[in-house]
């Protein structure tokens, strides 16, 4: 089966420092993998590799199989992937309606006014902003600017989804009620995703499988069962450790 | 996209430098004749002592006064520093000819002796002073205002505000510091009018007389520009060192909300000092104003002004939306640190603080030809001249705005498919709007301000305010003169009011 995204010796190196070594991962179609580090492991370099906003200095990025980064160069620019990303600080521009944040992707990618408004009304339907659509994100709440910031990134039904820590500053209940969302949203599309935490409950709850990045090298990958039985280093120890035991 | 607003900046700003240098083996006798001898090395350096000077002088009341109004509780800051940079956007032969109708043999209080001292190099620095000022001011200011607000706070729990403000705030500012000196230097050397008028010979005028009149040896002039080019390419290497394009406004005036640093009992010399200012610069405005009433100036200026506001005005607007389409593209790019963007920046650094009668006589060379006469011969020259030399207020003003915001948010714009030009359209255009409109405004205002650059090429029958008044003033009944100031003031003030408008209706987005 070819993976939706594929990183073969993925290396990058920001200044003098090599914040990815030797990154090889894979995410079949259909998988949601949890990418799990501590801050400043490289996670978020991963994701720029990825997306296209870093060229890796060595090393193959493939979505769905076609090369798309090579040894340094940019193959194809982030718009031309079919790749979403959730930003960490989500990224809503500020100028647009809700509408019209989740309009633009479908606009420059050329898709007809009428199934623009459906799509756009049908996804804001999902995720429970329909009434809210003519508001700018300065007037929504966080939980609201979540939503929008997700619903940006499916409406275009992209090859795969990058989420970059979308849940982190905030509270218990709306993390929660968030969390239940994505994981309907992601399950029930079946969009291959690279979810991106520092948070193991969060990663052990939405991902089909864990990666753990640790000083930008992939220690270890498997299910929290099978990183429990054999954790590969002390982080994964320590991490592992605070999801409560299996039954 | 960069490639077409670098090609566009090539041939407005490069082309001309570029040509004077390929003058060269046909001008090289007639160089080494103008050069060889010992006048035109000591204009040189009298106009280098008048710009260090000047510089000097701008820094000392600048720096503290841009310190008094972004961060103390000096009364009505923010009136002041409006009142007191509107000088600076007119040409600066307005406020030397106001001085005249105040210490002139005629004016106000004018006796031989305060006519003497105005018409000498004291009198020069004197208006060029209160011109330059403001530039030094604002600058210090907008970089104060950017400063984050909790370094300030740190040093407040251990410091005097005095020691605050000299050992953490303005070492702050000290890229701001340098670049207004390097702005003040830059202007005053390429001052033509001022020092004409005042009768203190200067380097640009020896230029000037070989472009027009009896002195009428254009070889000559490319002879007398090529001195002036390397200091331009030393005042570049200065602002690369210590300044390159570093942001300043980060804040905006918001800044001035913060607490300020209480005065105490400095707070009444303080203002004292700081409306004296004022008024020594906005004075003479007045006095013009009277002058041209009294004498009936106000009365003949329509007959006077001809086509010259409207030559003004059309060339300044549109150079200056060329200005601002080229400060969106490049003032982009630099902020986004693209390839090759550093080095359009510098060259559009070079091409401001380039004596005006290096880039003056270079456009003469690359434009007065048979085949350009379209250009050369039109409203045309203004535009690519102003384009060439103001580029680069563009180009900082909106680079400066979008540093400040997210580049998450093109990225975002990247992920869903938008190309680069429905980025720049959608995205990076909407959120810095307010920069660049701030950069339309500021570019209009220098266009309307010069006379340096456009007095040696500006096509017959279409010249600028600026250069009608400048040619007017040798032998225009002194009325008129000073009705013809007094439109120019008036211009710019309708200008500014428009723009102080636009920017504020635009929404600042959250």
């Amino acid at each position: 089966m070819t993976p939706a995204i594929e990183l073969e010796n993925v290396s990058v190196t920001l200044g003098r420092r090599h914040v990815l070594e030797n990154v090889s991962l894979r995410i079949l179609p259909g998988e949601i993998v949890a990418l799990l580090g501590p801050s400043g492991s490289g996670k978020t370099s991963l994701l720029r590799a990825v997306v296209g906003f870093q060229a890796p200095e060595t090393g193959v990025v493939r979505i769905d199989g076609e090369p798309v980064s090579a040894d340094g160069r940019i193959l194809r620019p982030p718009e031309a992937r079919g790749v979403a990303m959730v930003f960490q600080d989500l990224a809503l521009w500020p100028h647009l309606t809700v509408a019209g944040n989740l309009d633009f992707g479908l606009a420059a990618r050329g898709v007809p006014r009428p199934a623009r408004l459906e799509r756009v009304g049908a996804m804001l339907s999902l995720v429970g902003l329909a009434e809210r659509a003519r508001a700018h994100p300065g007037e929504l709440s966080g939980g609201e600017r979540q939503r929008v910031a997700i619903a940006r990134a499916l409406v275009l039904e992209p090859k795969a989804l990058l989420l970059d820590e979308p849940l982190s500053n905030l509270d218990a209940p709306l993390k929660r009620e968030l969390m239940l969302l994505l994981s309907e949203l992601l399950v029930e599309r079946r969009v291959p995703s690279l979810y991106v935490t520092h948070d193991v409950h969060e990663a052990a709850a939405l991902g089909d499988r864990l990666a753990v990045l640790e000083a930008g090298r992939i220690v270890q990958e498997g299910t929290p069962r099978s990183l429990r039985a054999a954790p590969a280093t002390p982080f994964v120890r320590t991490v592992i450790g605070e999801l409560p035991e299996p039954p | 996209m960069l490639a077409v607003a670098g090609a566009v900046l090539l041939v407005a700003a490069l082309l001309p430098i570029l040509s004077l240098v390929a003058e060269l083996p046909a001008t090289a006798r007639t160089a080494i004749a103008v050069l060889g001898t010992a006048r035109p090395w000591g204009l040189l350096l009298r106009s280098m002592a008048l710009a260090a000077v000047v510089t000097v002088a701008s820094l000392a009341a600048g720096v503290p006064l841009g310190l008094l109004i972004a961060r103390t509780d000096l009364p009505f800051r923010r009136l002041l520093w409006g009142l007191h940079l509107f000088p600076f956007f007119l040409p600066p032969l307005v406020l030397a000819l106001g001085w005249f109708h105040i210490l002139g043999r005629t004016g106000l209080v004018g006796t031989e002796s305060t006519s003497r001292l105005l018409f000498s190099g004291a009198g020069a620095i004197w208006v060029l002073w209160l011109t330059f000022t403001p530039v030094c001011t604002s600058l210090v200011a907008i970089a104060l205002l950017g400063v984050d607000a909790t370094l300030e706070e740190a040093g407040r729990l251990v410091a005097s505000p005095v020691r605050v403000a000299t050992r953490i705030l303005i070492p702050a500012a000290r890229p701001a510091i340098v670049l207004a000196a390097l702005l003040v230097f830059a202007l005053t050397i390429s001052e033509l009018a001022v020092p004409m008028f005042l009768r203190v010979p200067v380097f640009p005028a020896a230029v000037f007389a070989r472009l027009g009149g009896i002195d009428y040896a254009p070889g000559e002039a490319f002879a007398l520009a090529l001195p002036l080019l390397p200091l331009a390419l030393l005042l570049l290497a200065v602002e690369r060192r210590f300044v390159g394009p570093r942001v300043f406004a980060v804040a905006g005036l918001r800044g001035m909300a913060r607490e300020p640093i209480p005065l105490g009992p400095w707070r009444r010399i303080a203002s004292i000092a700081a409306w004296l200012l004022v008024l020594l610069a906005t004075a003479p405005l007045l006095v013009l104003l009277f002058g041209a009433a009294r004498g009936g100036g106000l009365t003949q200026l329509p007959r006077w002004l001809g086509q010259a506001p409207w030559n003004s005005l059309l060339s300044g607007a549109i150079a200056a939306t060329v200005i601002a389409a080229l400060g969106l593209i490049l003032g982009h790019a630099a902020a986004r640190r693209i390839r090759g963007a550093s080095s359009l920046d510098a060259l559009s650094m070079l091409a401001f603080i380039t004596p005006a009668p290096v880039l003056g006589v270079g456009l003469i060379a690359v434009w007065n030809r048979g085949w350009t006469q379209a250009v050369y011969g039109t409203l045309a020259i203004l535009v690519v001249g102003f384009v060439a030399r103001y580029a680069v207020v563009g180009l900082r003003t909106v680079s400066s705005v979008i540093l400040q915001s997210p580049r998450d948010l093109e990225e975002a714009a990247a992920t869903t498919g938008a190309g680069a030009w429905r980025r720049l359209g959608r995205i990076v255009l909407p959120l810095s709007a307010r920069g660049v409109v701030a950069g339309w405004l500021f570019a209009f205002l220098f266009c309307l301000r010069d006379l340096e650059t456009a007095v040696l090429f500006y096509p017959a029958g279409r010249e600028p305010l600026t250069v009608r008044l400048f040619t007017l003033e040798a032998n225009g009944p002194p009325a008129v003169v000073a009705g013809l100031a007094v439109a120019q003031v008036a211009m710019t003030a309708a200008v500014l009011a428009l723009g102080a408008a636009a920017f504020s209706s635009r929404r600042a987005w959250r």
